[in-house]
């Protein structure tokens, strides 16, 4: 049995290289195709891991730390979501050390919302801003995009401004501004801050309400000791299963929701988009691959009738010359994507080994540089592919071979 | 017994209109062993009577027996299980594998048939050596002269110790000398081991080495 595969396969890959012009063809059109769906996939690749890194950088952290759902059909917008003053989280020295403690976190942040009047002169606006631990987000959250000044650090009466918002007040950095809410008991509370920077978002709508200041004087405002939410910074994404596995056994009251749930629109979409992209691409260049093995096998096919005919004259039957087709095409679609496999790494770490320059992606401010980064993964998926191209464009043609009958196969000599 | 017995055989091809009887009302018994010749100018339907002796075509009209086993009743894999265990073809051209050496041509069918290693690999060996081009065991056939192919094709059979060797114009393609060599190597073949061989040639000094010649005419037995 070992004996007749090795034979077939010799026989195969002799047949492989029989013709060398059109084996080149051949290989190469199906190298080129793998290796444009590796570096593809690749790119989409660094691009997400960019972009993920971004919108973890800018904003969310790894994941937020919530008030658990009653019911899985509240997801994470609960009630507490809602009241966060009211319901939010019990914000306690020893919760902060407890979550400290936890394998992998780098840094947490606890927030909460707080709609305000914010007074400059004679120009008052609602804004929907957020009060923050600023020296440790500062340290953390490195995306965020400032037109002038910067954080607010440790400064626990400083405030960072939208860019609309600011503008809308016309303030600058180093102005007062008062900001006044409705205390829990319906009077009206107010603290003066000073203007330290000003932030864009890429999304003007925020901009144009947004703003930021110290926790500690937030709650005192709204009077309370809790927060919505505590964002969390890992050492890396990969610790988040874990992270959230601990806080589940832990802090049963208190629900761990990984960034791209939160940021669902923009991350979770973009992932989608491309995922969406890549699969026509992937289906392009497989309608080509396909064609190049079709067209391939089916001269082949004509070229060797009468061979096929001496070959079963002399007792091979339909399936062994099935097989032998198949054994080509399996071959030349391993061989094609192998090497095309190794063309694209040459790419990657050649000349494209610093990346591609990017504009800014939706609802990111920068431009970037996304590397090629092909995983294991992609490279065994596009040999798959490639041999799976192979194999159903040889189908049609050895399937009409195998139907010549043989006198009619050996008059074609 | 008869190895091949056909009773009124006929075999037509193209369309109604423009039918081209191949053969026509063939009659004829193959005992096991014989040497045997068709002979006949072309379109005479030697190579279609040789078709369907080798179970490669079946007759439209009649009965073609192998050992008294109607081949029209017989299954696809029934007819192809002969042709590999019982059966072997020599062509006139075209019946090597092109990207396998000499001795590879000849082992690829005994791998096919089913004997252990070292035995295919002795039988090849022998059967080279026995056909003359043990030099070029080795060679790709594609490298090889049109007599060193046919030598290689007539080795395949040998080593393939089949029951009965078919051979469509075996030496049409050779100079007289190699033509000789071949047909005396099949003779040889059907001597010492009783091979039933049938040949077709147009040449009277191939010819003059069959135990019988039939001479066909427009898809008819014209004399035996």
């Amino acid at each position: 049995m070992m004996r007749r595969a090795l034979l077939a396969i010799r026989v195969a890959s002799r047949n492989v290289v029989r013709n060398r012009y059109r084996s080149l063809y051949a290989f190469a059109t199906i190298s080129i195709g793998a290796a444009g769906l590796l570096i593809f996939q690749g790119f989409n690749h660094g691009l997400m891991n960019q972009y993920r890194a971004n919108t973890i950088r800018a904003r969310w952290g790894h994941g937020q730390l919530v008030v658990a759902s009653t019911t899985p059909r509240e997801g994470h917008t609960n009630a507490a979501h809602a009241q966060p003053a009211q319901k939010g989280i019990n914000l306690s020295t020893s919760l902060l050390d407890g979550l400290r403690s936890l394998p992998g976190v780098a840094g947490i942040f606890p927030r909460i919302p707080i709609q305000a009047t914010l007074i400059h002169g004679n120009e008052a606006l609602v804004g929907r801003g957020e009060g923050i631990d600023g020296a440790a987000e500062a340290r953390f959250f490195d995306q965020l995009n400032y037109v002038s000044g910067s954080d607010f650090g440790a400064d626990a009466q400083g405030v960072v401004l939208g860019q609309g918002l600011a503008s809308g007040l016309d303030a600058r950095v180093g102005d007062a501004i008062r900001i006044a809410v409705q205390g829990p008991e319906g009077k009206v509370r107010s603290a003066q801050v000073s203007v330290r920077g000003i932030f864009h978002t890429g999304s003007q709508e925020f901009d144009s309400q947004a703003f930021r200041m110290p926790l500690a004087l937030t709650q005192e405002l709204l009077g309370t000791d809790r927060v919505a939410s505590i964002s969390i910074g890992l050492s890396n994404l990969d610790q988040w299963p874990n992270f959230a596995k601990e806080v589940k056994l832990r802090y049963p009251a208190l629900q761990a929701v990984p960034f791209d749930e939160l940021d669902r629109v923009y991350y979770r979409h973009a992932v989608d988009w491309l995922d969406a992209q890549y699969a026509f691409i992937r289906g392009v260049i497989v309608i080509v691959v396909f064609l190049a093995i079709f067209n391939v096998i089916s001269l082949t096919v004509a070229e060797r009738t009468p061979e096929i005919g001496a070959l079963r004259a002399n007792g091979e039957s339909k399936g062994e010359i099935l097989g032998n087709y198949f054994l080509e095409a399996a071959l030349l679609g391993l061989i094609g994507g192998g090497l095309g496999i190794v063309g694209a790494l040459a790419l990657v770490a050649g000349p494209l080994h610093h990346g591609i320059a990017m504009p800014p992606a939706p609802g990111i401010t920068r431009s970037f540089r996304i590397l090629i980064e092909p995983a294991t993964y992609d490279a065994l998926q596009v040999v798959a592919v490639c041999l799976a191209t192979a194999l159903t464009g040889c189908l049609l043609p050895v399937w009409r071979a195998s139907r010549i009958p043989i006198a009619e196969a050996l008059r074609h000599a | 017994m008869n190895l091949f017995e056909l009773q009124d055989v006929s075999r037509s091809y193209g369309a109604s209109n423009r039918e081209v009887r191949a053969l026509n009302g063939v009659s004829l018994c193959i005992p096991g062993g014989e040497m045997l010749a068709l002979a006949g100018p072309s379109g005479s339907g030697k190579t279609t009577l040789l078709n369907l002796l080798g179970l490669l075509d079946l007759p439209q009209g009649g009965r073609l027996c192998f050992e008294e086993r109607d081949t029209a009743r017989m299954t696809e894999r029934q007819r192809a299980s002969i042709r590999r265990c019982r059966l072997a073809f020599v062509f006139q051209t075209l019946n090597l594998i092109p990207v396998l050496t000499a001795y590879e041509n000849v082992e690829y069918f005994l791998v096919k048939q089913g004997p252990t290693n070292g035995s295919a690999r002795k039988c090849a060996l022998e059967a080279l050596e026995c056909a003359g081009v043990t030099a070029q065991a080795h060679c790709r056939v594609s490298d090889l002269s049109g007599g060193e192919k046919q030598r290689v094709a007539v080795a395949r059979a040998i080593a393939r110790n089949v029951d009965v060797i078919l051979a469509d114009e075996p030496t049409a393609a050779l100079d007289q000398k190699t033509a000789g060599q071949v047909i005396e190597l099949l003779r040889c073949l059907n001597r010492q081991r009783g091979t039933t061989i049938v040949f077709t040639s147009h040449d009277p000094h191939i010819l003059g080495h069959a135990d019988r010649v039939i001479f066909l005419r427009d898809g008819r037995i014209q004399t035996q």
